[in-house]
């Protein structure tokens, strides 16, 4: 195929790969994990008010997989990738625990008497609030959870 | 996490500063715990050097309220930045503690 010298323009564009790394499954991690997924996410744009809604979505799915997934098992692994889709911001978070599935719609009791207040699955109703998209998958025995962020507020303020 | 707590008069006023997640539900909760084991029954939660708060910390929060109310005290929460004030709006904090802007607010009320 003659190309007279010209480049396909698909190799002119920017190449949006896909980052990843891996954690010790641990609360202690926490502070880490939040911090290098918000400094990504950050780096490709995203506002100061999602930002946050991300950190605490992720810092929910990873305090669900080291407390009730993996049960307090201390060699357990949180596999994290991350990518731009778009406008948007991918994060898959796998873990090899019990399988658990966190995109399942929670009613937690947000009644106004505190004695029957139940606080159990308010981290996934959190998240559920926070994110655009939640899909949950098990593939080869890892729970995997996709969760899904714009860049920009619904507003287009970058507040 | 530091944990600043200072007494008013009656009230009981615990200043958490930076994050309240998983690592730091237990030391929040134990300082509530505290406030009130040493007879406090006014406790005044103050988030103003409190960047973030997950789940974790809304259910020491819960517990810390549970304990207070135990002892028929009052507790209340003040100063929370604008994230948290959504959070708290999200899961309709106000409907269990009183939410106060300010700590002159919550301290002038309180008293």
């Amino acid at each position: 195929m003659n190309l007279n010298g010209r480049i396909p323009s698909v190799l002119n564009m920017p190449i949006k790969s896909e980052h990843n790394a891996v954690f010790t499954a641990s609360i202690e991690e926490l502070p880490s994990i939040c911090g290098m997924v918000c400094q990504a996410a950050k780096d490709m744009g995203m506002a100061d008010g999602n930002l946050w809604k991300l950190e605490t979505a992720v810092d929910e799915a990873c305090t669900n997989i080291a407390c009730y997934g993996y049960k307090g098992r201390k060699d357990g692994k949180i596999w994290i990738r991350w990518r731009l889709k778009g406008d948007q911001f991918v994060i898959v978070i796998e873990d090899e625990g019990l399988p658990f599935d966190q995109t399942k719609p929670t009613h937690p009791d947000l009644s106004a008497d505190i004695c029957k207040r139940k606080v159990g699955g308010l981290g996934r109703f959190i998240m559920q609030k926070f994110m655009d998209e939640m899909h949950y998958d098990r593939k080869n025995d890892r729970n995997c959870l996709t969760l899904v962020k714009k860049l920009q507020t619904e507003s287009g303020a970058e507040d | 996490m530091n944990i600043e707590t200072r007494k008013e008069g009656d009230l009981t006023i615990i200043k958490p500063e930076g994050r309240i997640d998983a690592t730091a539900l237990q030391e929040f909760s134990a300082c509530i715990v505290k406030a009130v084991d040493s007879g406090s029954n006014k406790v005044l939660i103050d988030f103003t050097k409190t960047e973030y708060m997950s789940s974790a910390g809304i259910r020491s929060l819960m517990e810390g309220l549970r304990k207070v109310e135990e002892v028929n005290g009052t507790m209340a929460v003040c100063s929370p930045n604008a994230n948290l004030r959504e959070l708290f709006d999200v899961i309709r904090l106000d409907q269990v503690v009183k939410i106060y802007k300010t700590d002159f607010d919550a301290i002038d009320k309180m008293l």
